[in-house]
């Protein structure tokens, strides 16, 4: 196979450096991301109210002196003020028919209402203790806030257990009540019925004395005895005290009337307690509820706060393995590709982000159960903070780096010798010169900064490179944050590949072996082709090799 | 494609460039690139515009995927895995005598050596060259030809397009390339890159510069000797093949079971591009990551930059048809 150099051959290299921008504003957004996220995540003892402390809703206090209490005094308030009013025989059926109004008073749809109180109580007290967690977490993170509310579910617990033990009490408060409002019932209709029996005896007598007095009048009449006559006083002082005799039951009988009064109050009174002992009975049972509903409501928030700390905690595991992923790949580029990057730099640079990162909104946003937290937005937001880093120039890192013009020539030397090789036309294919035909290959270097016209580098690189055996071209960067040198090696033999002597045997032993089965494509033979004259009507310049 | 976290690069005054390019990769070399690029373009543009197309042709349908600043680029939209079991159909009923294979194989003769045709069940064509020689007649009809001729339409964008582009901050350079990469010392890329540079030579629009990127046998560092000396070997004939049209050897062979022909009398790229993955000389050696890398970060110079221009208008100086071309816009 002939040696010739062909134009046709080409290669190239490329070598730059490289300010990871893109990389950076990845990275450092990560970062920010994840302080915002890991200070939600804070292990610090809660400092937030008792439930004592907690604000209670405008309708927590259920006052039944004002509402069913009373209602429930005011039916027994007439009677209370007047039992004499009520004839001792009803006095009994109107207590009941009271008690029974009372009693309904209490009734089902009396204790519903008054239970759906306690549930909106505690449904408006759950909405201020979120409101309250909400803050908390902004302020202390999302464990100390799923502790806190740990601690307010055993407060609940615990005012239950009392309120339970209140309750007890309440019931056998009730119990003595009603056994007394039994033992009042009980000397009522004793005294009703010795009343009654009172009256009969003095109805007797009376009546005794009166036949007696007559029977008397007539006998002395007939008689003929003058009243006035000895048998007629002797008469006289045996009616008067027969009279007296019959009259006592009656006197006795207007001293019953008197402590009818006193036990009939006493009754009146009775009923009421029983009545009023019902009532708070019934609302210290709710009231027991009350704490237990509460709890369940915490137990909600609770929950809510753990699975919201859960998936903070998986994003942060998340943006932790990005962030390593990206701090690992840092400086990574191939080895014709410098990563400019200093670390005073990078610290500098997280600050300006940081401040312009909204981490208050964040945290409100991770504190807040009304809507998930937005990662999509916070990302974006955290990108937008460190977008600046786009603006940052290779050029200008190169002469921060090196202020020197000589230091700056000699890194750029650098890059050359990579794309372009130390002598040229040494690009990403190993040549040997000495067998391109005794000539060299052509070799140009296309050079890309931010903007031709106005780059100080771009001179300086005109002035030491250009005219030195090697075409050099300056062109606007795609990508300010790089600069790339693109070597392009051209007009080559293929013989003059490094290596090529192994090609040649590898080839000839194949062949040997294999025939023609090594061409990828097989042509037919020569007579069935019609090879082309070149343009200028020359033979082709290579010779077909089958 | 996949999501792009990264806004696009857009300069000051508001509009980026682009060079209209299509990317055709054959074989694994392609794939190492292909990921490394596409996440390059989604960088700087948010999205990989319409106007630069990628395909990979392979044998072998593993997905490639690479990670860059924690995001995961794959070949997944763009692989266009080919299918071997029209060879592996066609090796069996060879070695059986069967009749009517033999008969309709005569159309590919003499362009494939049949005796030489081995086909087994493992991914690629494992350095059989007649193999692969055979194996792109029998797909190309169906599976290569229609996603040439498609990607090809997005080079040159309708004005419609155009003006679509340009509300996306976009400016279409009126200069176009196709870039043609593949592996130069293994069996897909070598026994695909003629007939793929033939055929998107006679398909592409004639301002449409024609690149091909080839890894010669030195950057295949981490085969086992035999790959690289039956490497070598096939990279040695490839180019020795693809040469002889460039000096005016005519190309006019059957790829497709139904009568499709690539026919080409002229030169069948307009630069070629070989890569060994050395540099300084050879002193020092890339990895075939690094090597991937840099391939890739030199075609996305070249599509998102002026320098692309500037390139073109270089090599434009040693082709005439592109000098032309370039005069004529």
């Amino acid at each position: 196979m002939p040696t010739e150099t062909f134009d046709h051959l080409i290669t190239f290299g490329i070598a730059g450096v490289q300010v990871p921008a893109r990389k950076l504003e990845a990275l450092l957004a990560t970062r920010a991301q994840l302080e915002v996220l890991e200070s939600a995540l804070d292990e610090a003892e809660p400092v937030g109210p008792s439930l004592a402390e907690t604000r209670e809703p405008d309708l927590g206090k259920i006052n039944y002196a004002d509402t069913v209490r009373g209602e429930v005094l005011s039916l027994w308030q007439p009677l209370v003020e007047n039992p004499d009013a009520i004839p001792p025989t009803q006095l009994l059926a109107r207590l009941d028919t009271t008690w029974t109004a009372a009693e309904q008073k209490l009734g089902d749809a009396v204790q519903t209402r008054a239970a759906q109180l306690f549930t909106d109580r505690a449904q408006r007290k759950a909405e201020l203790l979120a409101a309250d967690a909400t803050r908390l977490a902004t302020e202390q993170g999302l464990p100390a806030t799923v502790r806190w509310l740990e601690t307010l579910k055993a407060a609940c617990t615990a005012t239950r257990q009392r309120l339970g033990r209140d309750l007890a009490t309440y019931a056998g408060r009730t119990q003595r009540h009603q056994e007394a409002l039994g033992q009042r019932k009980e000397d009522w209709l004793t005294l009703l019925s010795s009343e009654a029996e009172e009256v009969g005896e003095v109805a007797r007598r009376f009546l005794l004395l009166a036949g007696s007095v007559l029977l008397a009048g007539v006998a002395l009449w007939l008689l003929d005895i003058p009243a006035t006559s000895l048998v007629g006083l002797v008469t006289l002082v045996v009616f008067v005290l027969l009279a007296l005799r019959t009259a006592r039951p009656l006197w006795r009988r207007l001293r019953l009337t008197r402590r009818t009064t006193v036990i009939a109050a006493a009754l009146v009174m009775a009923y009421r307690t029983a009545s009023l002992r019902n009532l708070d009975e019934m609302a210290k049972r709710l009231e027991v509820d009350y704490p237990e509903t509460l709890r369940q409501h915490l137990e909600q928030l609770q929950t809510a706060y753990e699975a919201r700390l859960a998936r903070t905690e998986a994003r942060c595991t998340e943006l932790s393995g990005r962030r390593e992923a990206l701090q690992a790949t840092l400086f990574e580029a191939p080895p014709t590709i410098r990563v400019l990057l200093h670390e005073a730099m990078l610290t500098a640079w997280y600050r300006q982000g940081m401040a312009q990162v909204p981490r208050r909104e964040w945290r409100q946003q991770l504190a807040g159960l009304q809507a998930a937290p937005a990662w999509d937005a916070m990302e974006r937001d955290a990108r937008q903070a460190f977008a600046f880093l786009r603006a940052v120039r290779a050029e200008a890192e190169i002469s921060r780096l090196y202020p020197q013009k000589a230091d700056r020539l000699l890194f750029l030397q650098n890059l050359r010798d990579a794309a372009i090789g130390p002598t040229p036309g040494e690009a990403f294919l190993a040549l040997d010169f000495a067998a391109n035909a005794g000539k060299p290959p052509q070799v140009h270097l296309l050079v890309e900064v931010e903007d031709p016209q106005t780059s100080a580098l771009a001179q300086e690189i005109l002035q030491a490179w250009g005219g030195a055996g090697v075409g050099v071209t300056i062109d606007q960067a795609a990508d300010p944050t790089a600069l790339t040198l693109i070597g392009l090696v051209y007009g080559y033999a293929l013989e003059a590949q490094k290596g090529w002597e192994d090609i040649e045997a590898a080839f000839a032993t194949v062949q040997a072996r294999e025939g023609q089965s090594i061409y990828p494509v097989l042509f037919p033979p020569p007579a069935a082709t019609h090879e082309r004259p070149a343009p200028d009507g020359r033979e082709p310049a290579r010779e077909e090799t089958l | 494609m996949p999501h792009n976290d990264f806004a696009p690069v857009i300069p000051p005054e508001g509009t980026l460039r682009v060079m209209p390019s299509a990317y055709i990769g054959l074989g694994g070399y392609a794939k190492a690139v292909f990921p490394r690029l596409d996440a390059h373009f989604q960088q700087h543009y948010g999205v990989r515009p319409d106007c630069l197309p990628m395909s990979i042709f392979d044998f072998d349908e593993a997905q490639a995927e690479v990670t860059v600043d924690g995001q995961g680029f794959s070949t997944q939209p763009y692989l266009r895995a080919l299918p071997k079991k029209p060879l592996l159909d066609f090796a069996r009923k060879m070695r059986g005598k069967h009749q009517q294979t033999h008969a309709f194989l005569q159309r590919f003769t003499p362009y494939v050596d049949f005796a030489h045709v081995q086909a087994v069940e493992a991914p690629g064509l494992n350095l059989f060259v007649q193999s692969g020689n055979l194996a792109w007649r029998l797909v190309w009809e169906h599976h290569v030809l229609p996603d040439l001729t498609s990607k090809l339409q997005q080079l040159h964008p309708a004005p419609h397009a155009q003006g679509q582009l340009e509300r996306q901050g976009l400016v279409a350079s009126p200069r176009s390339a196709i870039w043609v990469i593949a592996g130069g010392g293994s069996t897909t890329g070598p026994t695909g890159l003629i007939p793929m540079l033939c055929e998107l030579k006679s398909l592409k629009p004639p301002q449409t510069n024609l690149f091909a990127v080839v890894f010669t046998p030195a950057a295949y560092r981490d085969k086992t000797t035999h790959h690289q000396v039956k490497g070598r070997a096939i990279f040695r004939a490839t180019l020795t093949q693809l040469l002889a049209i460039y000096d005016g050897h005519e190309f006019d062979q059957p790829y497709g079971v139904n009568g499709h022909r690539i026919n080409l009398h002229e030169e069948p790229f307009d630069q070629l591009f070989l890569v060994d993955g050395s540099i300084m000389g050879g002193r020092t050696t890339l990895t075939t990551d690094d090597l991937a890398e840099l391939v890739a970060l030199f075609l996305y110079q070249v599509a998102v930059g002026p320098i692309g221009e500037r390139l073109l208008g270089l090599i434009g100086n040693l082709n005439p048809d592109a000098q032309e071309a370039h005069h004529a816009d």
